[in-house]
């Protein structure tokens, strides 16, 4: 393997690494935030065409640097649009501007991905992983700590997800030292290296969802959550693996420098790289839309795996409670199909909402999540609303149960049921807001495995 | 105007129309309840009816205080009202009215009857024979009488408080579904709590308030905020809501006679016009549930089977209403 295909590979592997991150980021802040994990498939979704651009544009035969400086200029925009829209000031900060200050820090990961193909062909891989390192861990203190530290929220979350960060980059890192080797470098070694970044990454993940660590476990919101975080940041990682593994087989990587195809003629663009996928033929768009649908299809996956064992933990929750079980395992998966496509359409909402002036029903939106996290909630602590009763009937049936939150319950339902059944009005933003903080309070009353708060509903209303 | 303030507004917003119906509802509610105690759930529902402009069957067992209710709502509407004390012996004509010769002037003179009027009390309607139970279908419903070919339209507003005692079979005569489907609403008020029961006996002791009681809405009132229940929002998925629970009735297998599409409209009627009693714009599903009962129950017919074992309509609503999901998502 010459340098310039490893350096390239590279390339492509920080990529979607980064990618891969903030996606990993993104459902550590839904874990607390009322978005629901939506946000996960939807950033899924918008990073295909920005993976696509980037490989095209950093790998591709008419990349140049030019290009990556009106892309990143082009993002660096819309980040600023973004951003200008939060007003952090307000203590505790809106809700809806922590979505814009995620928002923004999406769009920001993007221009990251642009500048540091940019920066890479100017720095050594190793100089420059570490640069990565300790922007990422800033980036993710600021991030996740501030919004935190802001809303009063645990920081151990965070922290122990930057742990866990923090050691899959140190892994990448010398995977990096691997394969940055003389020419012809132990391809198999790298993938070694990258393969015990995995595991070490799966174990974590296994250890938070299994609750080795407790303490841990108790600050997500409930173990489903933490599962669910566990699967999607492995997802991420399974995900990145592939793209890599087929960026490497697709572009001749394998068949060695001396075997590769003569470069493209410089009248095609000068491509500073070399230009890892260009070698492997003309079909690069076919290839990309391959990797796209690949990606696609994991996300879809583990977003279902995610709705079915929440699905599945709620009944064992409701079983344990001695209620009779709300679905089964075959109903669990159906309604995880049927999350799925309800997350997909909340995607779109959100992608409208992105637009100015798009997002008109935004506060609509907000109110009907916000009972449907509550529902979700009721749920998993054996109290789900049956089909015949009403958001009314449920509040009862909840505030019977949770006395001490039937107020921020009653906020919740009752936005809710204004919302859905009222006039299409504008939304009053404090009255948003104090859904929001009820939400939160409400959602602070963790299930505890084996410390199941004992029910105090009426017998009568399960009849 | 009484108690509802300045004369309905077009131009005023539906948030502003419901304000305006609450305020005229409380009015009432607190002068009925100079007289009545108690019953705020009964007294409330009986607005309902009034704001929808429909009839209502009241229905307990002797001495709960139907005809009280009857009058004191009355009395509280500066309207016209009669009271007709149903016999077996009422003919139709002593209803409705009848023309005589007048010997004097040589032609016929119309005499109107007690129907002519905003509020008609029918006390113990079952009493009378089906021949002049039938007298009101036409009035009910069309808001007419005709005697002697004669079409004569009736006051607006125009509404029947019946009264009916479920339990006395001796010398009754049951009401034709016909009839009971024109009633907007059949209520029942049950036995007073025990403090309830005391107010009574110590409001009662020394005289009658109902002798005292002045009027706090005119008939032009009642009709301008029935005009504003009709701003109050259905939200599409809740019109079908109402209209699957009222197919279910047609349905059940222990029914042999569904609720009509007459039963449809007075649920949506009567649910616009409880939200607004209630100060909001739009109705919920809570609403329709909680009519569910009072609009529908009286107009199902059961299958002799239930007749025989004892089924309770009320019984066979909440089965339905349990059953049919509440549109949510």
């Amino acid at each position: 393997m010459s340098p310039p295909d490893a350096r390239n590979a590279l390339k492509a592997l920080y990529g979607l690494e980064q990618c891969a991150m903030t996606a990993m980021l993104l459902v550590s802040l839904d874990a607390w935030l009322p978005p629901p994990p939506a946000a996960w498939l939807l950033w899924s979704l918008a990073c295909l065409p920005l993976t696509w651009a980037w490989a095209r544009l950093c790998l591709g035969r008419r990349w140049h640097p030019a290009w990556e400086l009106a892309g990143g200029l082009a993002l660096g925009a819309a980040s600023v649009w973004a951003l200008w829209r939060v007003s952090l000031p307000a203590n505790p900060p809106p809700p809806e501007d922590l979505l814009w200050v995620r928002q923004g820090m999406i769009l920001a990961a993007g221009v990251f991905c642009w500048a540091s193909g940019w920066r890479l062909a100017r720095v050594r891989l190793t100089r420059y992983r570490v640069i990565d390192l300790v922007h990422w861990t800033l980036a993710m203190l600021m991030v996740l700590l501030l919004p935190a530290s802001l809303h009063g929220a645990s920081v151990h979350l965070p922290l122990g997800w930057l742990a866990v960060f923090t050691l899959a980059a140190l892994c990448s890192l010398w995977l990096v030292r691997r394969l940055e080797g003389p020419p012809g470098g132990n391809l198999g070694r790298g993938a070694l290296a990258f393969g015990v970044a995995l595991v070490s990454f799966a174990a974590l993940t296994a250890a938070l969802w299994l609750g080795v660590s407790r303490r841990l476990l108790a600050m997500f919101a409930e173990p489903a959550g933490a599962a669910a975080e566990g699967l999607a940041g492995l997802g991420a990682y399974l995900e990145g693996t592939v793209l890599w593994l087929v960026g490497l087989l697709r572009g001749g990587m394998l068949r060695g420098a001396a075997q590769a195809p003569p470069p493209p003629p410089a009248g095609g663009g000068g491509s500073a790289a070399g230009g890892l996928l260009a070698q492997g033929g003309s079909g690069m768009l076919g290839k990309a839309l391959l990797l796209g649908l690949m990606a696609l299809l994991a996300c879809f996956l583990l977003f279902m795996a995610y709705w079915t064992i929440r699905e599945i933990l709620a009944r064992m929750a409701a079983s344990a409670q001695g209620a009779p079980p709300a679905v089964g395992f075959w109903r669990a998966l159906c309604l995880a199909w049927r999350r799925c496509l309800e997350a997909l359409a909340q995607a779109g909402r959100r992608l409208r909402a992105l637009w100015p002036g798009g997002g008109r029903d935004r506060g609509q939106g907000a109110a009907v999540h916000l009972y449907q996290n509550l529902e979700r909630w009721g749920q998993a602590r054996g109290l789900p609303r049956r089909p015949g009763q009403t958001p009314l009937e449920h509040l009862d049936r909840l505030g019977a149960a949770y006395p001490e939150l039937a107020g921020e319950m009653g906020l919740i339902v009752g936005q809710f049921v204004a919302r859905r059944y009222g006039p299409d009005t504008q939304t009053d933003r404090d009255a948003q807001e104090r859904a929001r903080r009820a939400w939160r309070r409400v959602s602070a009353v963790r299930l505890r495995l084996g410390k199941r708060k004992p029910l105090t509903e009426p017998k009568d209303d399960e009849a | 105007m009484t108690a509802t303030g300045a004369p309905y507004a077009d131009a005023c917003s539906t948030e502003e129309a419901v304000r305006r119906v609450q305020r005229g509802v409380q009015a009432f509610l607190d002068n009925v309840g100079l007289v009545l105690v108690g019953r705020r759930e009964t007294v409330t529902l009986l607005m309902v009816a009034l704001l929808c402009e429909g009839h209502v069957l009241l229905e307990d067992v002797p001495g709960m205080g139907k005809t009280l209710l009857a009058k004191t709502a009355a009395r509280s509407l500066q309207c016209g009202f009669r009271r007709i004390q149903f016999t077996p012996d009422l003919m139709p004509s002593d209803v409705t009215g009848l023309r005589y010769y007048n010997q004097k002037s040589g032609d016929f003179v119309l005499l109107p009857g007690p129907i002519m009027a905003n509020v008609v009390l029918a006390d113990e309607i079952n009493r009378a024979t089906p021949r002049t139970q039938s007298c009101l279908l036409e009035a009910m419903q069309e808001r007419q009488v005709t005697i002697d070919n004669e079409t004569l339209p009736l006051p607006r507003p125009f509404l029947v408080l019946a009264t009916q005692n479920p339990v006395e079979q001796e010398g009754t005569f049951p009401l034709p579904e016909a009839q009971l489907d024109r009633f907007l609403l059949r209520l029942s008020q049950g036995y007073p709590s025990l403090e309830e029961e005391l107010a009574i006996v110590e409001r009662f002791e020394s005289r009658d308030p109902l002798v005292e009681l002045q009027p706090v809405m005119s008939a032009q009132d009642l009709g301008e905020l029935a005009g504003l229940c009709r701003r109050v929002m259905v939200e599409r998925s809740l019109r079908r809501y109402m209209l699957e629970v009222v197919r279910a009735t047609r349905e059940h297998e222990l029914v042999r006679l569904g609720a009509s599409p007459r039963a449809s409209q007075a649920l949506f009627w009567s649910a616009q016009a409880l939200a607004a009693v209630q100060g909001r714009a739009y109705v919920l599903p809570d609403d329709v549930k909680r009519l569910a009962e009072p609009v529908l129950a009286h107009r199902l017919v059961l299958m002799p089977e239930a007749r025989l074992g004892g089924v309770d309509k009320a019984r066979i609503i909440a089965e339905i209403l349990e059953k049919v999901p509440v549109p949510v998502t």
